[in-house]
């Protein structure tokens, strides 16, 4: 178990032992294809594509559609996090639940049996962010924040993901 | 025959709400598998950040599962939801103070167009909302929630 802190987000609150030039990864290439050994990652991200075909009402309760660009972010920040784990710390990411939600976004959501972790990928055009709440259940060693920049690791985010491996 | 509006009431800790569930919005994941996922307890975008229940002074969940049935579709007026899309889980008011998480419970009756009841959206006394929305809320109200009418593969 990592050290937990609550965290108003953006701000790297854990120093894991990796340097913030190793957590750079260009935009475009977290797309690339994944290792072998992130094949259930990849499964998850390709299988998770059938989101886009929900209609507007999805749930009957006037949901809305779940735009393209959102669900490209979520693929981007799946690829691009569970490939620098394995690049880095050399573990496997567990393939999240990958939903879409009334409002257009996407949640990612982590489970173990000692933790869990909820991602949600927001639907904002202009705005590339993602909320995210964590904890080890019933509301100890919260976990929560912003993740403002989707387009690289952030490394105290990626060091909390690794409470989630195979 | 309703000759009044429905008052408003203040709503106590011990009631308990029953809020539904869409079939979609179901865990299929180890470790979580039956329970309701946390977009089960995100609002939908007309209505704001309130999360829709029905308090059980008024409404069972057999009840509040048959009234989906006469509420038409959002997105499509004229045509009514199937109920057999949604379960129903249910929380007790004082729980959902108990998480911390600033939330507020308002009873907050529907009765459109009164005195004339609207087809396509039914009066409901028993209608409340749940104010305050956030990932945390999502994900905690998982803790608490207690299926009423579960889905059939899960009982």
């Amino acid at each position: 178990m990592v050290h937990i802190k609550e965290s108003k987000g953006y701000g790297s609150i854990i120093k894991p032992p990796i340097s913030r030039k190793q957590g750079r990864l260009p935009i475009g290439k977290s797309l690339s294809k994944l290792p072998n050994e992130l094949s259930e990652m990849a499964f998850a991200i390709k299988d998770s594509k059938k989101i886009l075909d929900l209609q507007e009402d999805w749930d009957l309760e006037g949901a809305l559609a779940v735009p393209k660009f959102v669900w490209e972010r979520a693929a981007k920040v799946l690829s691009m996090y569970s490939k620098w784990i394995w690049e880095n710390k050399g573990i496997i990411l567990i393939a999240p639940s990958i939903d879409a939600i009334a409002d257009g976004s996407i949640d990612i959501m982590w489970n173990s049996t000692k933790a869990r972790l909820l991602l949600n990928i927001k639907n904002n055009q202009t705005l590339s962010e993602a909320h995210y709440y964590g904890d080890t259940y019933g509301g100890k060693n919260k976990f929560k924040g912003v993740l403002g920049d989707l387009n690289e690791v952030q490394e105290f985010f990626a060091y909390w993901l690794t409470d989630f491996i195979k | 025959m309703i000759t009044a509006p429905f008052p408003l009431e203040d709503v106590p800790n011990e009631a308990v709400l029953y809020v539904r569930v869409h079939k979609d919005k179901i865990q299929k994941k180890v470790l979580q598998i039956g329970l309701p996922n946390p977009g089960a307890f995100k609002n939908t975008p007309e209505a704001g950040p309130d999360l829709s229940s029905d308090w059980n002074k008024y409404s069972t969940p057999q009840e509040s599962r048959a009234r989906i049935g006469k509420e038409y579709r959002p997105a499509k007026p004229g045509e009514f939801k199937n109920p057999s899309d949604f379960y129903m889980v249910s929380f007790v008011v004082q729980d959902i103070y108990d998480l911390d998480l600033n939330q507020q419970i308002e009873h907050s009756p529907m009765q459109d167009n009164f005195p004339d009841e609207l087809e396509g959206k039914p009066w409901n006394q028993s209608h409340c909302s749940i104010i305050g929305d956030a990932e945390e809320r999502r994900v905690r109200m998982i803790d608490i929630a207690k299926w009423e009418i579960p889905p059939p593969e899960y009982q």
